[in-house]
């Protein structure tokens, strides 16, 4: 069953193209990652699916109804956090989750989430540092148990052990049904948690895989120094590109399966390496442009 | 709804508070000086006598210096300026900050994921600056009652009822503008400027007006020319027309308002 489901959408901003035609859907307890450089339209495709700007073609539903035409009765089912929190600076954390209750109306589990993420209501959010800041975001966002959670870069400012606790919060929300749509830049934190990936660039959806093709993509730039002079031409294979070439070593590119490259090292007398990661900016240059 | 109204109240209590006892705190310092002014209101009125008549208009003398009254003495000293002057700036920050003032900041997006209509949040905003202006309203006109009775000085209730009204109607109407401009605008200075900018235009049309004969029918474009404390406070009355124009004015700008916040994008700045 189709939680979310975009057609043909469609955002200009005057003669700016911000979101170009995309169309994409996200099944019911799937946690779909929305990946993207900046300005990619990310953040205009959430805006959109919550009523805050308008789609200038094409439609988007949650739970099938209208992201525009239903927007106030879908709210009651959808949890929301910004890619930039912001808060009103006089007021406490707990004046927040008192606002939000109010204007919603039902029972919350504000108080387990303010346990889970050791956060203090009681200080003004002036007081408060980007992280708990954050912390007040995903409590907002999850207190109302909502049908469907849509967050923009959700562990943004996070230190590592509360975003597991928010990985934990979202596995949990997705075994009770739950649908999460989540932008990230972050490709360990879209590895560890989605099923599906949107990759959009320039507006345009540019891929919809899921998490395991888009592993296969992954791209390493290796660097390593022997003991001796090596012919550098037998590294370069498909996948495997010479970036630079020194006296006693080389920086290659590697794109999808390591191993061959490393089989092939194997047979030196390696000096030194030392294997990193692409950024995810990376992937999307080399894949997709 | 509720909870939008009560939040905008409860944010703006302070400052509500510092203007309620600034218009007190005004009244009294009237009330003191009045004794004195009372003393001297033929004097005044000897020489105010000597200034041309398009002059004295310009300023809302035009039935002469009124200095004998407790009432008289108000309308020119202090409703036919300060008053205004402080109502535009309680009103204007309150619809800037309301809407505008929301979305420059972001913290639009804390209500408006939440189920509640942009209509809705429109309408909270604008009853509680209707509350606010009629708190302020009571405060800085109705004060008059106890410092008078405290001073043992004569007032007219009715004209401070009719001043009442009269305020009230100029400040909603102020504010609808100001709200208008706020629910299409992502930024606070626009708002200033676009309403500030208006209300300066209409005191210059209605000083002009005044000044100048053939540039009479001007001043039917302006507030100052409908928001007369002289006629409320002296005469105990206020025309109909007036009425009507800040009514008009209101419902318009406020429907208007709500209808564009209700269709616009909400880009945080």
């Amino acid at each position: 069953m189709n939680v979310i489901e975009v057609k043909n959408f469609k955002k200009y901003f005057g003669e700016t193209k911000a979101v170009d035609d995309i169309s994409f859907t996200v099944e019911k307890g799937e946690i779909f990652g929305y990946l993207g450089p900046n300005g990619a339209g990310k953040t205009t495709t959430i805006r959109c699916m919550m009523d805050f700007v308008r789609a200038s073609e094409g439609t988007i539903s949650i739970l099938g109804k209208d992201s525009f035409v239903d927007s106030v009765s879908l709210k009651e089912r959808v949890g929301y956090l910004s890619g930039n929190v912001r808060l009103y600076e006089n007021w406490t954390g707990h004046e927040h989750i008192d606002f939000v209750r109010k204007l919603n109306g039902k029972k919350d589990i504000a108080v387990n989430l303010t346990s889970m993420l050791d956060f203090n209501p009681k200080i003004k959010t002036k007081k408060l540092s980007t992280g708990n800041r954050q912390k007040l975001g995903v409590i907002m966002a999850f207190m109302l148990e909502p049908e469907v959670l849509i967050l923009d870069e959700p562990t943004t400012a996070l230190d590592p052990l509360l975003q597991n606790v928010v990985y934990d919060l979202l596995r949990e929300a997705t075994s009770n049904g739950t649908t999460v749509f989540m932008s990230s830049h972050n490709l360990a934190e879209v590895e560890r948690v989605c099923s599906r990936v949107g990759i959009i660039k320039a507006g345009k959806m540019v891929a919809i895989e899921s998490v395991k093709s888009l592993k296969e993509k992954r791209m390493y730039s290796v660097s390593v120094y022997f003991h001796e002079p090596v012919d550098m031409s037998v590294f370069v294979a498909e996948g495997v590109s010479v970036v630079k070439e020194m006296p006693l070593g080389l920086v290659m590119k590697v794109a999808g399966d390591i191993n061959a490259v490393l089989k092939k090292l194997a047979a030196y007398n390696v000096k030194d390496i030392s294997i990193s990661q692409a950024s995810l900016e990376e992937i999307f240059l080399e894949f997709y442009e | 709804m509720l909870a939008i109204f009560l939040s905008t109240i409860k944010d703006r209590k302070i400052s509500l508070a510092i203007y309620s006892a600034t218009g007190v705190g005004l009244l009294w310092i009237y009330v003191l000086l009045f004794p004195s002014i009372q003393a001297q209101a033929e004097g005044f009125g000897e020489l105010m006598k000597n200034y041309p008549e398009g002059f004295l208009k310009a300023f809302g003398i035009e039935d002469g210096l009124i200095l004998s009254t407790l009432e008289g003495f108000l309308a020119l000293e202090q409703f036919s300026l300060v008053w205004p002057i402080i109502v535009i700036f309680l009103l204007v920050s309150l619809a800037a900050a309301g809407i505008a003032g929301e979305v420059e900041k972001g913290t639009s997006e804390i209500i408006l994921a939440r189920p509640v209509s942009r209509r809705n949040v429109f309408v909270g905003r604008y009853l509680a600056g209707a509350v606010i202006l009629s708190v302020f309203t009571v405060f800085s006109v109705f004060g008059i009652v106890p410092l008078a009775e405290l001073h043992s000085i004569d007032y007219v209730l009715k004209s401070y009822v009719i001043m009442a009204i009269t305020g009230f109607l100029f400040g909603i109407a102020v504010f609808s503008i100001a709200m208008l401009f706020s629910a299409i605008s992502s930024e606070r200075g626009r708002v200033y400027m676009a309403t500030g900018g208006i209300l300066i235009v209409m005191y210059v049309l209605n000083l002009v007006s005044a000044l100048k004969d053939g540039l009479g029918n001007l001043r039917y474009l302006s507030f100052f020319h409908y928001y007369d404390p002289t006629q409320a406070l002296v005469h105990n009355s206020i025309s109909g027309g007036a009425v009507w124009v800040f009514i008009v004015i209101s419902v318009a700008c406020a429907v208007t308002g709500a209808v564009l916040f209700s269709r616009r994008d909400i880009k945080t700045v």
